[in-house]
């Protein structure tokens, strides 16, 4: 009986020894990916990354967890403020700033240092990583945007030449807006103005030569009430206002709505991401019937250049595994790799040179726009701006006629200016 | 079965009377205290959190690096102090008062007319509580697409309908009629499960209360206003309650169509504080706004049961 009673307790503090020396030679490594328009392709790259990774660190495991982009930054908060974040993650890059200046995110200064890469990292994302001149995110990729237009239609009306000119945009939208079949309704519009999404609305400002915000001795202030930014706002919701080339619902679009209409042949031009060009290629309707052009501009040449860091939390155990794991992911194989799945930009410089890039008849259109690259002022309320909605009430109360430009780019400076904390005095 | 709750019991308790109550019914109170436990943890709990961030200054770009603090009622009073505080209060009373009377409405025209038991009412009274069964986020986003400006089946039905204008008419992007387009959702959401419980509570009514009213001449609108009517009162009472809380706190239909847009212009208290808790990360002054609505539910609560109390002693 108690022979029997000694085995069994030899055997399961054994059992109970081994489980724990496992447990302490399996690390697993959290991760947290955006969910991209690509899962099967975007999967299979980290499949493959992590078979590299875990077969040169034995023991460890990485658990890759797909994010939607809908209530990411809530989730990201709460586990921040619970002790629950991830060892790395993907962030967007207008919310880099306000996670660094949480105190949730490591300076990864150092690490980059040692690296030794850093001057390859895309300077407009390295801009948007900057918190107080420490580095809190690896660029990973990059996207901007372009004018996708149905050359059918444009030769259909004998346009030939896509306009550089906002003046040639204009009547373009004009012609291209019409009533094709007869009974008094328009039926295909020009461009569509989407008042719930500010990427295609906010970056006219700096193509008028204006600011959205400066930093100022005093902090952040908020430049949308200046002449050049009322003008390019003005001109741009006058396509909507004065020649009725938007969809009058178009108040409350967003960019899925107009990539939605473009799609369903109701409309000629969209300002839209990269990914969508081999979207549209698979399309049988628009595959031969798209082209990509630049954005046109008023004064000078400018896109806001979108896209994801990677960062580290404070909170993560592993720092310098997560290190190692970063360091495979930057490598020119798995950007490129990535670039291929999600159809974006690879993070660093010298990748961009790549023919993928310059050679492709539309890819190199964003190519060629990504050197007058710019991002959203990088300080830590601009994610507060964004999610509270303030760019996007003040272009609907321009819309619905409520205010004029001056009155809503005034509220929304003031606004803007609270948020920043910004006063004259 | 009694499918009436009186509502003077929901009032009705004294401090000495709950005592020896709770003597009497040991073993009946030892059966509700697991329950109790639960709504302890997940309903007690969180409240008296969301109480005490309320007097913080507790906002997440600071809480890692420099915690929170007391500052007594500065939430409350910034609160008040705030004009979109009061647009908002202003919209949800609307959104509110439209929500439950259009839902009580409703739900009491079709529970009359089910009641009449006419071939195929079963299987009707089934076949309504679809929109209730429903999950909210799906049915908004279904909702979403009947008005879309474009694509929607509403305004294609419009236009069949020879309503011309109409045809591209973008229901969500007008402050008013995104209002109306969220409250019809919501009524259509929210209506079977009272159109059910009605036709239960008049199913109760004996037959033989009618059929006296009938001899001594009642016409049937006498005896809708004189028999159904004051029998259903205590429970239309409860559904009014009930219907007040949850359309006053109301989130999910109006985040998913509108995100309170166009320009604010559907800036329900729910989706107020919501971007005070998430998108200006300022916990505190979020949890002040989450205790005000609470005490004005209560307070409203309050009122109707006074209200229906009232006369029924």
């Amino acid at each position: 009986m108690i022979k029997r009673r000694t085995i069994l307790l030899v055997l399961l503090s054994i059992a109970l020894l081994t489980g724990l020396t496992i447990q302490a030679a399996n690390q697993t490594l959290e991760v947290w990916i955006m969910q991209t328009g690509n899962p099967a392709g975007a999967e299979k790259m980290f499949a493959e990354l992590n078979k590299e990774f875990t077969k040169a660190h034995r023991g460890v495991k990485v658990n890759v967890s797909w994010i939607p982009w809908t209530g990411a930054q809530q989730k990201f908060l709460t586990s921040i403020v619970g002790g629950m974040a991830p060892d790395l993650a993907e962030l967007g890059t207008t919310w880099n700033p306000d996670f660094a200046a949480m105190g949730a995110l490591e300076d990864l200064g150092p690490y980059v240092k040692k690296w030794g890469q850093g001057a390859d990292l895309l300077p407009a994302l390295v801009e948007s990583a900057t918190y107080e001149e420490k580095l809190y995110g690896i660029p990973w990729y990059a996207g901007n945007r372009s004018v996708y237009y149905r050359k059918d239609w444009f030769a259909k009306e004998g346009i030939k030449e896509f306009p550089t000119t906002w003046e040639g945009f204009v009547e373009v939208a004009k012609r291209l807006t019409k009533d094709t079949d007869g009974d008094g309704k328009i039926d295909q519009y020009g461009f569509s103005v989407n008042g719930a999404s500010q990427h295609e609305f906010m970056p006219m400002i700096w193509r008028n030569g204006g600011e959205i915000a400066i930093n100022t001795d005093k902090g952040w202030k908020a430049t949308i009430d200046t002449p050049e930014a009322r003008e390019a706002l003005q001109k741009f919701a006058d396509l909507y206002l004065t020649y009725g080339v938007s969809q009058e619902g178009s108040i409350t679009w967003n960019v899925l709505s107009s990539r939605k209409a473009f799609e369903t042949g109701t409309q000629a031009m969209i300002i839209d991401v990269a990914p969508l060009v081999p979207k549209f290629l698979a399309n049988p309707n628009l595959k031969d019937n798209f082209a990509v052009a630049p954005v046109p501009y008023f004064k000078e040449p400018a896109s806001f250049i979108g896209g994801s860091n990677m960062v580290m939390f404070t909170q993560s155990k592993r720092k310098t595994l997560a290190w190692e794991y970063l360091e495979l992911l930057m490598t020119a194989k798995y950007q490129m790799a990535w670039a291929d799945a999600v159809s974006f930009f690879p993070g660093r410089v010298s990748l961009l040179g790549d023919p993928k890039f310059s050679d492709d008849p539309y890819l190199s259109v964003f190519t060629g726009q990504m050197k007058d690259g710019r991002v959203y002022p990088a300080n830590p309320q601009w994610g507060q701006i964004e999610n509270a909605r303030v760019l996007l009430k003040m272009m609907q109360q321009i819309m619905m006629g409520k205010m004029t430009v001056e009155e809503a780019t005034t509220e929304a400076a003031k606004t803007m200016n609270i948020i920043f904390g910004y006063s004259e005095d | 079965m009694e499918p009436q709750v009186r509502m003077a019991d929901l009032q009705r308790s004294s401090a000495p009377a709950f005592w020896v109550a709770l003597k009497k019914n040991r073993v009946a109170y030892a059966f509700v205290l697991p329950a109790l436990i639960v709504v302890g943890i997940v309903i007690i709990y969180p409240l008296l959190e969301v109480v005490i961030t309320s007097f913080q200054r507790y906002n997440l770009l600071e809480v890692l690096t420099k915690g929170s603090s007391y500052i007594g009622m500065s939430n409350y009073v910034e609160i008040l102090k705030d004009p979109e505080f009061w647009h908002s209060l202003w919209i949800t009373t609307i959104f509110t008062a439209a929500c439950v009377s259009l839902t009580i409405g409703a739900g009491l025209a079709i529970a009359l007319l089910l009641n009449l038991e006419f071939p195929g009412y079963k299987v009707l009274s089934v076949a309504i509580l679809l929109p209730w069964v429903m999950p909210r986020v799906a049915s908004s986003i279904l909702w979403k697409w009947i008005y879309d400006d474009q694509f929607g089946i509403l305004n294609y039905l419009l236009s069949l309908l020879g309503v011309e204008d109409m045809s591209t008419f973008a229901w969500l992007a007008h402050s008013s009629s995104a209002l109306w387009a969220v409250i019809i959702v919501v009524v259509w959401q929210s209506f079977p499960f009272i159109a059910v419980t009605l036709l239960a509570a008049l199913q109760s009514i004996s037959i033989e209360i009618y059929e006296a009213a009938k001899i001594d001449g009642a016409s049937p609108w006498q005896r809708l206003r004189f028999i159904t009517l004051p029998l259903l009162r205590n429970i239309l009472g409860v559904l009014t309650v009930i219907s007040t809380i949850w359309d006053f706190k109301a989130f999910d239909q109006m985040w998913v169509m509108t995100e309170g847009g166009p320009a604010g212009g559907t800036m329900i208290l729910g989706i107020h504080t919501w971007m005070n808790a998430f998108a200006y990360l300022r916990m505190g002054r979020a949890s002040a706004l989450a205790v005000i609505m609470l005490l004005l539910v209560s307070a409203v609560t309050l009122i109707y049961l006074k209200l229906f109390n009232r006369g029924e002693e």
